[in-house]
């Protein structure tokens, strides 16, 4: 039976959490969206043998998606809004550890950073930059300040 | 020089994200932008200004920007 590690991360919203999650994709395989749960209430996490764990999370990638003899990987939402990963000890040495989990941080904020802009209506264009690792890079746009009218001194000699 | 209004995020392998904006005037700059900040953390680093124009003496003794992480 194996352990499970609590990993805090900087991530509190759970839809740019499942986009980043896809986005990412398992150490093994790629993720769909389907294959991630998203819950509002926390769900139980499984092990490998199918044996329930205390653990709970309301963002789960069941131990089929995660590798083979694998356990479930979840993210627990804490008192404080941000999500807490769980993360079994024999799945952190097979990949899934702080590298893969800093790589979910970037992700997860070019996604949430997208949801914020989208709600916005601003208009964006993603790109890498190569002068650091090409990691994804987003170009804002923003509306020019409108010019200011001249006003007319009809009353001028 | 009318440059339009623009704003770049480098979000790092190392969880961080600079963000660097262009074009505003005044206070526009931190009144339009600052949700972003908002939405992904907490400034790591003081808000620092940075040249339009490049002028490389500026840029020695501003290193960094904003920073969120």
């Amino acid at each position: 039976m194996s352990h499970y590690l609590n990993l805090r991360t900087n991530i509190t919203d759970q839809e740019a959490l499942v986009r980043a999650l896809v986005r990412l994709g398992g150490c093994f395989n790629k993720w769909n969206k389907s294959d991630i749960e998203s819950h509002n209430a926390a769900q139980n996490l499984y092990g490998y043998q199918g044996d329930k764990r205390p653990q709970k999370a309301q963002v789960v990638i069941r131990r089929q998606n995660v590798g083979h003899a694998a356990n479930d990987i979840g993210f627990e939402r804490q008192a404080d809004g941000t999500f807490r990963a769980h993360i079994s000890e024999y799945d952190t040495g097979r990949g899934y550890n702080s590298g893969w989990l800093g790589k979910l941080t970037t992700y997860y904020g070019v996604e949430k950073a997208k949801i914020e802009l989208d709600a916005k209506g601003l208009k964006y264009t993603e790109t890498t930059d190569a002068k650091n690792g090409n990691c994804p890079r987003l170009e804002v746009f923003f509306e020019a300040p409108k010019a200011k009218a001249k006003v007319s001194n009809f009353f001028g000699g | 020089m009318n440059e339009k209004p623009r704003m770049v995020l480098v979000f790092k392998w190392n969880g961080t994200v600079n963000k660097e904006t262009f074009g505003f005037k005044g206070k526009a700059c931190v009144e339009q932008t600052k949700f972003i900040e908002d939405a992904l953390g907490t400034p790591v680093d003081e808000r620092k200004w940075k040249h339009e124009d490049n002028n490389p003496y500026f840029d020695a003794h501003n290193i960094g920007n904003s920073q969120t992480a």
